[in-house]
């Protein structure tokens, strides 16, 4: 007698058991993902060539950036002084460290939103750190430290638990916030000790160290994800995780560095910012992952993962920055300035998911 | 070079014997056994459900064998995952090819394999490399410096195809690779694989439209409900034949086959 079974009732149409599947318990790794199709363009007459509108959404940063440039110089006559431009470089170094690890962290196609609080946090930490005795170097050692934690249970909830990164940091946040009120009694903590202040503001060649750090970081930044193999790992882990799995990368091990890498810049982020303000606080760096995610969607780093470059960002970073100098040169009113940032930030979005859907046409 | 003439002594690469594959309760495989040569393409045919696709994820490492054994170049080997199997010289062009969108060709040609000299990728030499792949397959590619997201069908299958090429892969299993194409890209596309076997390569062509793959198989394999229903030399078989085992499966398999598919579920 031949078999009743019906073909519909094998495993391999769709209705695969999950019982001797191996790597299936990866997400991403799911058998029925890999029968959908790349998307297909239309044929040869797009293949190989950028439109004038990709290019110019490519350059767009860089022009808004000197045209911004240019209106305030014209607008302000303090804009251009030597000191004013010192102001705005420390007021973006905090932002702009943050933003590269972003920048690392989508490329990756992950979300790390405990940057602000993470800051928060380090500086609480490296505060006390100093409060109870410690020398400066040590507790700017623990602050660091703090970061690699978060960054290890960021990995810990996103890899392991397998939460969506955009949840499990935000959520992550919130009780890094909490412990770092908890260590202070929601006080401001100042450093009993000035030396990380002093260091901080030191000028090499009238540039303020914290901006050498940033500047620093954005060169590294941009060896690392353009010539090393672990840069081009996070590019393809970003664009595709279960083709890169395929190809034998270590995906989870990339995800793990990234979150070290985001957390750990947030946490020199939080090292500056205990030295710019003297103190340590709770409530520090509050809203920080929105100027910062502002900065890097500005700088057209895709939502999606596996595009994007690093310089682009401290274009993005720039932009915002002299936008709040110069509104703040021009007195506008802040809650004025709030509106704009809100704006610009709307725009940034605007880009980002436009540029995608170009180039998933 | 005609199929006629295609190489039936080559070297057996690839031997599958006994292959079985239980989903739990559910058997997917029963005893599959046959092997693939050096410079011969192998059409893996079959309807919806006859045990291809799990047949190959086993192939390629994907899956693990309940029975039976691989044996490459007549050596039993056990993969624990793709990159394994790919490392055998067994390597897949998946059916969604594999590609990430938004990287270059260059740097997909090498995903995961990517040259370095010292701290550094050696750009120079990938890019170069990819050039040299690149020109020794039949479809254009504008460049290799070419993100995938702005390339035809055609051409993404071309890059998919020479990711093998870059891994020294001399098995190669496509799944289901026209099965998205048109009828010119198609035809591109079984013309690298005919150029794959001509370069010594075995080819084993996963589908299930026996139409497009007739001209290009040297032997076909026909699996139904699990099992090998048969396997015959192109040349001395027909589109007729084929499709009745497709259909039927062979003849003498229907009394037997008694422990495939929904019985055991039926005490659930």
């Amino acid at each position: 007698m031949r078999s009743t079974r019906s073909p519909e009732a094998s495993p391999e149409n769709g209705g695969a058991p999950g019982a001797g599947l191996r790597i299936t318990d990866l997400g991403v790794l799911n058998p029925q993902r890999w029968f959908k199709r790349s998307p297909e363009l239309p044929g040869a007459e797009r293949a190989g060539r950028t439109s004038i509108v990709d290019r110019f959404l490519d350059l767009g940063i860089y022009v808004a950036l000197v045209g911004l440039f240019i209106f305030f110089a014209a607008a302000s006559p303090y804009f251009l002084t030597q000191r004013n431009l010192l102001n705005v470089g420390a007021a973006v170094a905090v932002t702009g460290i943050l933003a590269a690890g972003m920048t690392i962290a989508l490329i990756a196609g992950q979300l790390d939103l405990t940057v602000g609080s993470n800051v928060a946090i380090v500086s609480v930490v490296v505060a006390l750190g100093i409060g109870h005795g410690f020398p400066t170097p040590l507790a700017v050692l623990f602050g660091l430290l703090v970061g690699v934690v978060i960054g290890a249970i960021n990995t810990l909830l996103i890899v392991k638990v397998r939460i969506n990164s955009i949840i499990a940091t935000l959520a992550f946040s919130i009780v890094i916030r909490g412990v770092a009120l908890i260590l202070t009694d929601g006080q401001v903590k100042p450093l009993l000790d000035p030396s990380l202040q002093n260091f901080v503001s030191a000028q090499i060649f009238s540039v303020p160290v914290s901006v050498l750090i940033l500047i620093a970081i954005y060169i590294l930044g941009w060896i690392m994800l353009t010539f090393t193999k672990s840069g081009w790992h996070i590019y393809s882990t970003g664009g595709n995780p279960s083709a890169s799995l395929r190809s034998g990368i270590k995906i989870n091990r990339v995800y793990f560095g990234v979150f070290i890498a985001t957390a750990v810049l947030a946490a020199v982020g939080g090292v500056i910012t205990a030295g710019n303000a003297g103190s340590g606080g709770p409530a520090y760096a509050n809203g920080a992952e929105f100027d910062v995610l502002t900065a890097v969607l500005l700088g057209g780093i895709g939502l999606a993962g596996g595009s994007g470059r690093i310089q682009r960002t401290l274009a993005g970073v720039l932009v915002i920055g002299i936008l709040n100098n110069g509104l703040t040169l021009m007195s506008v009113n802040t809650y004025y300035q709030q509106l704009a940032r809100g704006a610009v930030f709307v725009l940034a979005v605007v880009l980002a998911a436009t540029s995608e859907r170009r180039k998933a046409r | 070079m005609s199929p006629e003439m295609a190489n039936q002594d080559g070297e057996v690469l690839l031997e599958a014997r006994g292959i079985g594959k239980l989903f739990g309760h559910v058997r997917a495989l029963k005893d599959v056994s046959f092997d693939v040569r050096a410079g011969e393409v192998l059409a893996i045919l079959g309807d919806n459900g006859a045990g291809k696709s799990t047949l190959i994820k086993i192939l390629a490492g994907a899956y693990d064998p309940t029975e039976g054994a691989i044996f490459v170049r007549g050596v039993e080997k056990v993969f624990s995952g793709p990159r394994e199997a790919s490392d055998s010289g067994i390597a897949t062009v998946y059916q969604d090819l594999a590609l990430v969108e938004t990287r270059d060709v260059a740097a997909n040609l090498f995903l995961g394999r990517e040259y370095r000299r010292g701290l550094f990728v050696d750009r120079r030499r990938i890019y170069r490399e990819a050039q040299q792949i690149l020109s020794g397959l039949t479809l254009r590619l504008p460049s290799v410096r070419v993100p995938i997201y702005l390339l035809s069908g055609g051409q993404r299958q071309a890059v998919a195809i020479g990711r093998v090429l870059v891994g020294g892969a001399d098995v190669i299993i496509m799944d289901e690779q026209t099965a998205a194409l048109g009828v010119q890209e198609s035809e591109r596309v079984l013309q690298l694989v005919r150029d794959l076997r001509d370069s010594g390569k075995a080819v084993i062509l996963i589908s299930h439209n026996l139409q497009q793959v007739w001209q290009t198989a040297d032997r076909v394999l026909v699996m139904h409900l699990g099992r090998v229903a048969g396997i015959r030399t192109r040349t001395q078989s027909s589109i007729d034949e084929i499709v009745k085992l497709i259909v039927y499966g062979a003849d003498d398999s229907g009394a037997e086959d008694d422990d495939l598919g929904t019985d055991v579920k039926d005490e659930q």
